[in-house]
């Protein structure tokens, strides 16, 4: 704590509030930050509405230990970096693994346990699973906006689009100005080929969050590649996406993907093999397959990339 | 190429500040970057 304070300066000039959060009761935590002078705020969380202590297992070079709950994973982890310290030479990988089931047996239907349990599921690609879980949640909390856009999260991931837009639009219809369900409802819209949609969303969100990357990077796409004429905007397109580009330092090969295809649509066809060719150079580890190469191979003969309309693109799934 | 999106809202909470006053996480939103430190206890 004194170390905080002696720092909060710095969060300060970052435009960073920092929030304490602890399990004693809320005069505890003024005599506290009185005595200490502490700057922050401080929050009393007695009933462990925020956080909570779970049982964990910890596995480390593959070898598992158990964890009994109530003594804070931060220091589970910080003690065995130092045992390992004094008897290992070479690094070693720390999973840290919260026991759901062990939580749930102890408290039945606590909520961040059931969200954890969907989440690990979601990680294990038992996406059916992880849905059920989110929806005992969504029962419980029908209006609760962090499980719908989980669930829409996991509907992308399926590649389940319809259901992915009605759970997004379920979350704009209660919190119209959240950028991360326009951006995740036009990304839905994409993928079934609803261009026209995909673009309205992206520009709502744009405009709520000018800066983020993948609006920019998805709204360039679809304007550089729609095969939809009335879409298309070559011009716009190079804008956003060198505007993607500067956010990510020219790193992200898929963005520097985006800006070969607007170059593309312009007629630019050397500015579109120059990026394409970066491209594919950046994604050393093929993370994108062939699409890259395709790319590049489209622009080399001279021809704009084109996205898949809907029917098109239920064909083909 | 269209790109995936990773982030998500982190859950909203409301709790009693050092003065008694109901502080909640989305009081911040769209107004600073938050800091949350989780404490084990300082007593």
């Amino acid at each position: 704590m004194a170390q905080l304070r002696q720092d909060y300066a710095q969060f300060v000039a970052r435009e960073a509030e920092v929030l304490v959060i602890g399990p004693e009761d809320q005069e505890a935590f003024r005599a506290y930050w009185e005595k200490e002078r502490l700057p922050f705020v401080g929050l009393a969380d007695p009933k462990h509405e925020v956080a909570k202590a779970a049982d964990a297992r910890i596995k480390v070079d593959g070898i598992e230990v158990q964890r009994d709950k109530n003594e804070g994973l931060t220091d589970v982890v910080k003690g065995l970096t130092l045992n390992l310290r004094s008897k290992s030479d070479h690094p070693v990988t720390i999973k840290v693994e919260p026991s759901v089931d062990k939580a749930l047996e102890i408290q039945p239907g606590l909520i961040v346990a059931i969200r954890t349990r969907a989440l690990l599921l979601a990680d294990a690609e038992r996406y059916d699973e992880a849905v059920a879980e989110l929806n005992k949640l969504r029962e419980n909390d029908p209006g609760d906006l962090l499980t719908l856009m989980q669930l829409g999260t996991l509907h992308t991931m399926q590649k389940q689009s319809d259901k992915a837009v009605e759970v997004y639009s379920l979350v704009l219809s209660l919190q119209p100005d959240l950028w991360q369900a326009l951006r995740g409802r036009g990304d839905a819209y994409l993928n079934i080929g609803k261009h026209a949609e995909a673009v309205a969303d992206y520009e709502k969100a744009l405009k709520i969050e000018p800066k983020d990357s993948g609006i920019l990077n998805n709204l360039a796409w679809v304007l550089a590649t729609s095969p939809d004429d009335k879409i298309r905007d070559g011009q716009r397109a190079v804008k956003l996406a060198a505007e993607a580009c500067e956010e990510t330092e020219y790193k992200l090969p898929h963005i520097l993907s985006t800006l070969a295809a607007a170059h593309a649509e312009t007629g630019d066809f050397a500015a579109a093999r120059k990026w394409a060719e970066k491209a594919v150079e950046l994604d050393k580890d093929n993370q994108h397959g062939d699409a890259l190469k395709k790319e590049l191979e489209s622009y080399k003969a001279e021809k704009p990339w084109r996205e898949l309309l809907s029917e098109e693109k239920a064909e083909k799934d | 190429m269209a790109g995936e999106m990773e982030t998500t809202p982190a859950t909203d909470f409301t709790l009693a500040d050092t003065h008694g006053q109901s502080v909640s996480l989305s009081d911040y939103r769209g107004q600073k970057h938050v800091v949350l430190i989780f404490n084990r206890g300082f007593m």
